[in-house]
This record gives C-alpha cells, sequence and structure tokens, in this order.
C-alpha cells in the first residue's frame, strides 16, 4: 500500500492531519510518500493507492496551482486513467475546476478537470454543520471556507445533505464523486469522524472487509455526535 | 456637522460612563458603541495622544498590552488602555473617549490598544497608530478567523504605511508584514533545549516563502518559532534587532543585545512565551526612546499576570488548574507539553470543550488533531479523565497519538470527572480549561480539595 499526501505542510488547516494519523494506524506496513510543494507528485511516476490532498489558505491555493498548471495534461491523464484513488478535503477540491474567482472577480485558471467552477467570498466566511446521506451512509462533519464550487450535478454530487450548506451555499449537493476522484467540502478529520465512510473508502482500495483501528470506540463516538445533529433548533454555525 | 456629531457622540459617551459606573459595572464597551452610533467616524475624527501604541497578534496581545500600560504608568505617565474591555471596535472606541476630555481633548500622554486581529481593519486605518507590535500569527478560531494568511492580509492591507512595526523575527508569519513600513524586530537567539526539527503536529510556515522549498532551522523552540533558512534561495528569518541572549533562569535576568551592547534585564517569567512578551515590551519601550537604565527600571515594576496556572496544594497534593484555549493549537500544545513535563504521577483532566457550542450545536472539534495528544503518552501521566459533551472525541484522538486505552477515562459532565480519579496511584490533579469553562474548572477543583480534605 502506498499513500501519497500531495504538499502536507501547506495543506493540512484545521484537524486535516487527522486523516494522516488515522490512516497510518489502519496502515502501518504502508509507505507513506509526503510530497513537498517543490517536487513533482509521486502518484504521476508510481503507483499510488491513494492520494489525499487537505484544505490550505487561499494564497496557498495559488501557490499549489503555480506548481500544478504546468503539469495539467499529465494530472488529466492520471486522474482519468490510474487506480488511484484521489481524496481531497476543503476547499483542495477546487484545484480540479475550470477557474476560481476572486473576491475582485479575477479567474485564476484551475485544472479543469471537472466541469465546475468556485468564487471566493471573503471576508464573508461560511461555517456549517453538515449532516449528508452518502448511498446507505451518514455522513457528519463541518464545512468552513471563504468560497462556493458550482457546477455540481446530481451525477456527480459525492452526497446530498439534509443539514447544513451544500458545496454551493443554496444547494444541498456536498463534494464530488466521479470515478476515482473523492472531494468534499468536509474538513478536518473527516475519516475518524465517519467510519462508515473510512471503511468504504477502504474497500475502494481493494481490502473487502476492512475493520479500523479503535473501532468500537469510532462507532461510539460517531454515534454520539450523529444523535446531537437532532437537537431541536439546531445552530449549523 | 461632523464636528457637532463628534461633540454630541463625545457627551453622550461621558454620561454613558457615569451612568454605568454608578451602577457598578465597567463601562468598556457601551460607552463606545453609544458614542458610535451617534457619530460612526468618532474614531477617525477623535484626536489621538501624542503615542498611540497598538498590540495585537494570536497569542500574547493581552500580556503585552497591560505589562506596557503598566511600564509606562510607573514612569508617571498618564496613559490609558483597553485592558478592562473589549478588543474590537466598542471596547478601542472606549478606550479613546477616555484619553479625552468632555470638550474632546486629548489629555494622556499615551494610549494602548489591544486590538482583535480580526478587527483590525475598522481600527487600525483610523487610529493610525505610531506603533504596532505583533507578537505571532498562529492558527486560532477556524470559524472566527479562518486561517492566519488570512488574518495576515487583514493586518498587511489596513496598518497604516507610516505606523513603525515592532515584530517577533522568530516567527515567520507576523514577521513578514509590512515590509516597507519601518520595522524593528525582537528575538531569541539560540538556546541549549532548542531543536533543529519540528516535533510538533502543527508547524505552519516551514516552507519557503519566496521559493516554496523546505526550510531549514538554525534553531526550532516550537511549532515553526525559530531561526528560518532556506538553502535553494537564501531567504532567511529576520535578525533581531533586540535579540535575547542568554536566558538565565537561576538569577532571574534575561540579557538582551542592542546596537552591539548587552542590556541585563530582569526575568518577569521563565516560560517561553512570557519571555517573548517581555522582549516585545522591552523593545517598545527602548523605541519609544527610553535609555537602557530608564527601560531596565520599568521592566523592575512590572509583573506577568499569570493566570494561565493555578495552583493549590491540599494535604500535600498538588491541584494545578492549566489554561488550555479551544481552538488554539499551540496554546493547547504549550499546554499539554508544560503538564507532560511535570514531574510525579498525575491524573490529567481535559475540560476544555466549547461552553456556547453545547447548548444547540454540536462542536467541530476537529482542532484537536493540530494539538499534541502525543505528549500524553508518558508513563507518569497514569489517568487522563476526558471530560464534557466532546469526550469520546478526545478519547478517539488520545488513542490515535498511542495513549493506552486502559488510563483514558470519560464522562459528559465535567465535575463528574472527579468521582473517576483513582487516588491510590497518583502525586497531582491537573485540570485544562477552556477560558469559557473556567467557572467548571473551578467547580472541579473544588470537589478535588473536598475530596483531599476529606481523606486527611
Amino acid at each position: 500500500m502506498i499513500i501519497e499526501l500531495l504538499y502536507p505542510r501547506m495543506c493540512c488547516l484545521y484537524g486535516d492531519k487527522g486523516n494522516t494519523i488515522f490512516l497510518q494506524k489502519c496502515f502501518p506496513d504502508a509507505e507513506f510518500v509526503f510530497t513537498e510543494l517543490n517536487d513533482k507528485p509521486y502518484f504521476l511516476d508510481n503507483n499510488v493507492d491513494l492520494c489525499c490532498m487537505y484544505s490550505m489558505s487561499e494564497p496557498n491555493q495559488e501557490k499549489a496551482l503555480e506548481r500544478l498548471m504546468p503539469l495539467k495534461e499529465e494530472l488529466k491523464e492520471a486522474f482519468e486513467n490510474s487506480n488511484t484513488q484521489f481524496l481531497f478535503l476543503g476547499n483542495s477540491m477546487e484545484l480540479l475546476g475550470k477557474y476560481i474567482e476572486t473576491e475582485d472577480g479575477y479567474k485564476i485558471d484551475a485544472l479543469d478537470v471537472l466541469d465546475i467552477y468556485s468564487v471566493r467570498h471573503a471576508p464573508k466566511r461560511f461555517n456549517s454543520l453538515i449532516r449528508a446521506k452518502m448511498e446507505d451512509i451518514t455522513l457528519i462533519g463541518y464545512t468552513s471556507r471563504f468560497s462556493d464550487t458550482f457546477g455540481i450535478t446530481e451525477e456527480l454530487a459525492l452526497c446530498k445533505n439534509d443539514v447544513g450548506l451544500g458545496s454551493d451555499a443554496k444547494s444541498n449537493l456536498e463534494g464530488i464523486l466521479t470515478k476515482n476522484i473523492i472531494g468534499t467540502y468536509l474538513l478536518g478529520p473527516l475519516l475518524p469522524s465517519n467510519p462508515d465512510f473510512a471503511k468504504w473508502l477502504i474497500k475502494r482500495l481493494g481490502i473487502e472487509s476492512p475493520t479500523l483501528p479503535h473501532e468500537d470506540v469510532l462507532y461510539t463516538c460517531y454515534k454520539t455526535k450523529l444523535n446531537e445533529y437532532n437537537i431541536p433548533d439546531l445552530e449549523l454555525n | 456637522m461632523q464636528r457637532l456629531r463628534f461633540h454630541l457622540a463625545l457627551i453622550a459617551a461621558k454620561c454613558s460612563i457615569i451612568l454605568i459606573k454608578m451602577l457598578g459595572r465597567n463601562a468598556s464597551h457601551n460607552p463606545g458603541a453609544i458614542a458610535l452610533k451617534i457619530c460612526p467616524k468618532f474614531m477617525e475624527l477623535a484626536p489621538k495622544a501624542p503615542k498611540v501604541i497598538c498590540v495585537t497578534g494570536t497569542n500574547g496581545k493581552t500580556t503585552v498590552a497591560n505589562l506596557l500600560t503598566d511600564a509606562l504608568v510607573s514612569d508617571s505617565k498618564k496613559v490609558v488602555s483597553n485592558r478592562l474591555g473589549s478588543n474590537i471596535v466598542p471596547g478601542c472606541t472606549t478606550n479613546l473617549i477616555n484619553s479625552l476630555n468632555i470638550w474632546g481633548k486629548c489629555v494622556v500622554d499615551a494610549t494602548v490598544y489591544e486590538v482583535d486581529e480580526r478587527a483590525s481593519r475598522l481600527i487600525l486605518p483610523y487610529l493610525k497608530p505610531d506603533f504596532l507590535v505583533v507578537n505571532n500569527l498562529f492558527r486560532d478560531s477556524l470559524k472566527r478567523n479562518g486561517h492566519p494568511d488570512y488574518i495576515f492580509n487583514i493586518l498587511n492591507t489596513y496598518c497604516p504605511d507610516n505606523t513603525k512595526l515592532i515584530l517577533n523575527a522568530d516567527e515567520l508569519c507576523s514577521s513578514q508584514l509590512k515590509p516597507n513600513n519601518d520595522r524593528v524586530f525582537f528575538g531569541i537567539g539560540k538556546q541549549e533545549t532548542d531543536l533543529t526539527k519540528s516535533i510538533n503536529l502543527i508547524a505552519d510556515y516551514s516552507f519557503c516563502p519566496e521559493c516554496g522549498e523546505v526550510l531549514d532551522y538554525d534553531y526550532l523552540r516550537y511549532h515553526h518559532i525559530g531561526y528560518a533558512k532556506c538553502n535553494k534561495c537564501g531567504f532567511h528569518s529576520h535578525d533581531a534587532d533586540y535579540l535575547a541572549t542568554t536566558i538565565d533562569r537561576e538569577n532571574n535576568t534575561l540579557t538582551v543585545m542592542v546596537n552591539g551592547e548587552e542590556q541585563k534585564y530582569p526575568l518577569i517569567s521563565d516560560i517561553t512565551f512570557n519571555i517573548y512578551n517581555e522582549l516585545s515590551v522591552i523593545s517598545t519601550l527602548l523605541e519609544l526612546g527610553y535609555s537602557y537604565e530608564d527601560a531596565y527600571k520599568l521592566v523592575s515594576q512590572i509583573k506577568v499576570p499569570d493566570s494561565r496556572f493555578n495552583q493549590d496544594e491540599i494535604n500535600g497534593v498538588p491541584v494545578i488548574q492549566v489554561l488550555s484555549k479551544g481552538q488554539n493549537s499551540v496554546s493547547s500544545s504549550r499546554a499539554f507539553d508544560y503538564v507532560s513535563e511535570e514531574k510525579g504521577n498525575k491524573v490529567v483532566i481535559l475540560a476544555m470543550d466549547d461552553r456556547h457550542d453545547r447548548k444547540k450545536s454540536v462542536e467541530y472539534i476537529g482542532w484537536i488533531y493540530d494539538v499534541d495528544y502525543e505528549f500524553f503518552k508518558r508513563d507518569s501521566i497514569k489517568q487522563i479523565i476526558a471530560a464534557g459533551p466532546r469526550c469520546y472525541d478526545h478519547k478517539v484522538r488520545l488513542l490515535l497519538a498511542g495513549v493506552d486505552e486502559s488510563i483514558i477515562h470519560t464522562c459528559f459532565e465535567e465535575v463528574d470527572s472527579v468521582e473517576l480519579i483513582n487516588w491510590e496511584e497518583i502525586d497531582s490533579v491537573y485540570i485544562l480549561y477552556d477560558v469559557y469553562t473556567y467557572d467548571l474548572s473551578c467547580q472541579i477543583k473544588e470537589k478535588v480539595i473536598k475530596h483531599l480534605e476529606g481523606a486527611k
């Protein structure tokens, strides 16, 4: 098992690193590749089972794009044809769209892998608890961001929120799932917070009946929190 | 017309101060709010003191603003500060009102403002400070502050161009502020205990801001605090104009190198973050024109309020409350590090869950994955009790940090944690609390004390 973390020094806001810690516990024998900002993504030249990219500040989004744009065609090819599963959390998902529009209307070209685009609204910040349905899984978590992503269709969406904001704050469609790309605005420790989702992801890596580390505690924690989403007049932010 | 509104606002605010004080309350927020209601441009129109000093940053701004005010007051200067009030616009406006007489004339020598870093865009352009002191920019509340780059951008945009900045050379985010302004830097030189690689989970700004290469460190203190250099493009941390060279904890002295001259000051606290706080005060005093001798006298008279630690000893058992700010990974990691390093077998009670969110929401607890729970993997920590609505999240985090499950206990009500303590095996009790759970930590402490007194 080879797991790559893309630009982990700058793409790790607010608990995102929890997913790496969790994956290291899940796969103690796996090789973890930490790709630095000035290095070429490892999955472009090597077999990688899972590549994760987490959320980042807006200036750092631009730094990431500066490095990735020259590799645009190679990246598209890898997203299309490699066996790697890709997990994009928070605003890293925005890099896959056509462009990111800044607060002053300037459009930054993005990787154009998907027919979506993002718009920043700083200083307006979207903060929201999220509960969403994804097949038979209920995802829970939190989004906190300055931007919206538009163009996510029912077919493209990862899940449908019944609590909280969608990827476009006016929609209830959240995230993306296409072929081997998984993306969501949910940030932080998504995997340890959602054991069913963690198992779903691990199954996509070819493990049929995964067992999670400390599984009973993970489920106790998850169910306790899920139950709290039923508080009447739940405050989302 | 604007002048009339300004004077009306000032009179109304001054009257409200009298009334609020008669009710026995701190008139720290409302007078400013009233003034702004009547005259939205109050801050811009009001005359300013001969010296206006603003202090901002993520951690330490209250301490620095208070120390600086105390130092100036001990020099018989007439100084007002917003130490009793809020650090957002109304609180700063009240401070400004306090610097004026009823006729709108400034009657103080200096004003010191603690300024909320996010609200600084509504404050700095109007106060036009002579000096802006910034100790650091770290991760803080996700909901409010977003991320440090966002706060950096606010300060960089809204700090006036003619303000002189007093910056921490060892902190690579805030030290890059306003490159074209007049700036001076303070820092702590290499110490024996320093590292060259980070042991913390979070080390933001560990890649070169110029070329993106991974930075090397001549020394690294914690997180990304240290002296960084880029081997690719030559970028490096700023060299400190006020460089602490020797920290003598035995004799309580702090040696600071200034223009090639060694200046020895009293060490007012031996905790590293407080040494940074003291250094920023010394730097500001020297920038204000005080001689070494005068600055020495003023620093000798100030004391750092250590509200982060509160210790009682009952029947030989220390019971220690330690502030571990929620959402603030650096503050919490510092607290965890401190507790884990203390001698003796201990029980640690975690009571840091958000006070507001528990009422009608579900706290976003992701920030605990930025905090070094790994520090708790020590033999001397015999029990950890995660107390509060998010107790299972803390338990998961502790397990993923490698802490043995047999020493982890959970309870939903903070005060119930005391029932879970196994008194047989411990020498001390540590209660970690958030700013807003201080009262709960006091209730825990009270119950612990009752038990220990009963066991006499």
